[in-house]
């Protein structure tokens, strides 16, 4: 009896071994399921509209909600091509970065090279307009960069930029340079319309 | 039957994905763009939790938490705030207007799963 019962103790704790790794598992597959729906989902709303204002408050939406920031810019390379507008902001104070020479600063820098910076990447910020940057994702179009999506100040409670975060700014780097060209055709489609209509 | 659970937010992006989220793990979803609708939903749905959002335009999410506990249909649905602000008086407001729970944003969705498996056991 004393044997049968041990027995079954110890079929007890291999089980329940079992259970928490089965636990374990099922909580790392609702996170990697959560963050591809996070990339599904900023892919669908990207692409879900050709309209430009609807476009740029998507992505800024996905910026402070998603990624979580309290401050952030959007950026596009000036028809001159030898700087970068900002279009958009969120939480920035007035005046800020308007006007951004292409290679200065952080943001300037990273769109000349087309490369993602992430903070305690080189160069470091220098300028105080830079002080709070967190990250600058280059917007890529068939390899030439048109804008950029800057995001400062995190929210208090986060800490730091995570991994699903840095998939999120890779998916943005494509997809909203795509979103944010094509609404450009199609204002310019619709111009022509009315051109040819008048 | 799989629990009913009611999503504000007034960001489309946020409320996609919180319901493809909270379909994948077997709930039943509902939404509303702003406090006023969430008041509404509430009375029509029936949800077994409600997650709310606080910064909304028309009405926001302390009031429309408010007038949910003021009616007596839906004054025992549970309700989880959800928003970005995590300042101590936000939350004081939270629970003052009768919220459970208070979850800052961008949420983790183990903990957001964690949290409501507490309220609506499988």
């Amino acid at each position: 009896m004393s044997a049968d019962v041990e027995r079954l103790a110890r079929e007890v704790e291999t089980l329940q071994r079992e259970i928490e790794t089965l636990r374990g598992e099922k909580r790392r597959l609702e996170q990697q399921n959560a963050s591809l729906a996070s990339l599904y989902v900023a892919a669908y709303r990207l692409h879900g509209t050709i309209d430009r204002p609807e476009v740029v408050a998507i992505i800024q939406e996905i910026v402070i909600n998603v990624v979580g920031c309290e401050e952030t810019g959007l950026f596009e390379v000036a028809p001159d091509g030898a700087s970068l507008e900002l279009i958009a902001s969120f939480g920035l104070p007035p005046g800020v970065l308007e006007r951004v020479p292409l290679g200065a600063g952080v943001i300037g820098s990273s769109v000349r090279n087309g490369a993602l910076w992430l903070a305690g990447d080189e160069p470091r910020p220098t300028g105080a307009d830079e002080t709070h940057l967190s990250a600058c994702v280059p917007l890529v179009l068939a390899g030439r960069v048109i804008g950029a999506i800057a995001v400062f100040r995190l929210l208090p409670h986060k800490a730091a930029l995570t991994r699903e975060d840095h998939e999120l700014f890779e998916l943005l780097g494509t997809h909203a340079a795509t979103a944010l060209y094509c609404t450009g055709l199609h204002a310019r489609a619709a111009e022509l319309g009315h051109a040819r209509g008048a | 039957m799989p629990k009913k659970i009611l999503l504000v937010d007034d960001a489309n992006t946020v409320l996609m994905m919180e319901r493809m989220m909270l379909r994948g793990a077997g709930y039943d979803v509902v939404t509303a763009r702003n406090g006023e609708e969430a008041v509404q939903m509430a009375l029509a749905e029936r949800p077994d939790l409600i997650l709310l959002d606080v910064i909304m335009p028309r009405m926001d999410g302390f009031e429309a938490c408010r007038q949910i506990r003021a009616n007596e249909v839906t004054k025992a649905i549970p309700i989880i705030m959800v928003t970005t602000r995590s300042e101590a008086t936000n939350v004081q407001t939270g629970f003052d207007a009768g919220a459970n729970e208070y979850l800052t944003k961008p949420f983790n969705s183990v903990e957001l799963l964690g949290r409501l498996r507490t309220y609506l056991p499988e």
